[in-house]
């Protein structure tokens, strides 16, 4: 079951060999909104495992957070702070973090079903 | 750990991430093809482009002077094959005199090279105008080439720059321009004429050139046969017409 976002990911990545070309003046914010992508499915599929999972909070953070973390590195270039450093060491530290978490509960949970099957 | 979540009641909220992360995807792929093309249309492809643009101009315009010049040639050839009898003899010299005068012929003579360059010697205090005095300046050229001119030189040239009657000599920062064209020291002055006359018109006391000899900025040679090219330049007249009236 965990491979169905990876899947998703390959599926979305398909759009790579697709005739679409964006400005280069994009690349910072694109990868900046990647980048605030991710932290919403580490934070989602958290969620999802802790059972807290709330499909609102979900969809929203991912659409919004995408945006801001865009629209935000957007802003520092029009006042010449670099405010895409800030928001990549917020965005990073959270990701790292989720995935910290995430990866502690799958190790319980298989220990957990190892002692269950002994 | 005592707090393992309870197992998940549906898996819907899997479906959900699984949506997103096909956007995810997506978005991954549009930054990664946008940082790419970014990477491949930056900085050093520009270069590139600009480079080769620059070296294919230079060498059509080296191109171009060697067909100028062969199409002079040719224009030379056809002249001469067509001025026949006497007024034609006339008409010919009066070309070459034409010629000479304007600097369109290349010609040779006894005369004098002046070579032109910075002082060997050092100012005793480093200051800007001290420093500046032993270092040739436009007006040291345009002064030496005025007098040659006042004391009967028929033909001058700086460093194959051959002077002419719309030539300017100015200062552009380190180099000198002469007919517009870029040169630097030491500066080779070549003039036809007599060549004592030429020299003396140099040598004289609270002359032109008594500051560049206190400083042996300046050497004047006298050559038995000097050559002095022809103007390569373009002429374009573009304000200025024959006159009708003309008394010849």
């Amino acid at each position: 079951m965990i491979w169905l976002p990876v899947m998703g990911l390959v599926l979305g990545f398909l759009i790579y060999f697709a005739p679409v070309q964006l400005p280069s003046g994009l690349a910072s914010y694109l990868s900046l909104a990647t980048l605030a992508g991710l932290d919403s499915i580490c934070g989602g599929i958290r969620a999802g495992i802790e059972g807290k999972f709330h499909d609102d909070i979900f969809l929203t953070g991912f659409v919004v957070n995408t945006c801001l973390a865009a629209l935000l590195a957007y802003l520092g270039d029009l006042i010449g702070v670099d405010l895409l450093l800030a928001a990549v060491v917020a965005l990073g530290g959270r990701v790292f973090l989720n995935l910290s978490l995430i990866r502690r509960y799958w190790l319980t949970q298989t220990a957990l079903s190892k002692k269950r099957d002994l | 750990m005592s707090t393992i979540a309870p197992p998940v009641r549906g898996k819907s909220w899997l479906w959900q991430v699984t949506a997103l992360s096909i956007v995810l995807g997506a978005l991954l792929a549009l930054s990664l093809k946008t940082q790419r093309q970014a990477v491949e249309k930056g900085e050093p492809n520009r270069r590139d482009v600009l480079s080769a643009t620059y070296l294919g101009i230079k060498r059509e315009n080296n191109d171009l002077k060697k067909q100028l010049t062969e199409s002079k040639l040719k224009v030379e050839k056809l002249v001469r094959q067509q001025a026949r009898g006497i007024h034609g003899k006339d008409y010919l010299r009066m070309l070459d005199e034409s010629k000479m005068l304007a600097g369109t012929a290349a010609v040779h003579g006894s005369g004098i090279i002046v070579t032109l360059h910075d002082s060997p010697k050092k100012p005793a205090e480093i200051k800007q105008d001290a420093v500046s005095d032993y270092i040739v300046h436009d007006r040291d050229i345009r002064d030496i080439v005025n007098e040659l001119f006042a004391s009967g030189a028929e033909a001058i040239s700086i460093n194959d720059q051959r002077m002419i009657a719309t030539s300017s000599i100015r200062c552009v920062g380190p180099v000198v321009l002469v007919n517009s064209t870029q040169t630097a020291p030491p500066f080779v002055i070549r003039a036809i004429g007599k060549p004592d006359v030429l020299e003396n018109a140099l040598k004289l006391p609270m002359g032109v050139a008594d500051g560049l000899f206190l400083l042996d900025m300046i050497e004047i040679t006298k050559e038995p046969d000097i050559r002095i090219p022809a103007y390569s330049g373009v002429m374009k007249f573009s304000s200025a017409k024959p006159s009708e009236a003309n008394p010849e």
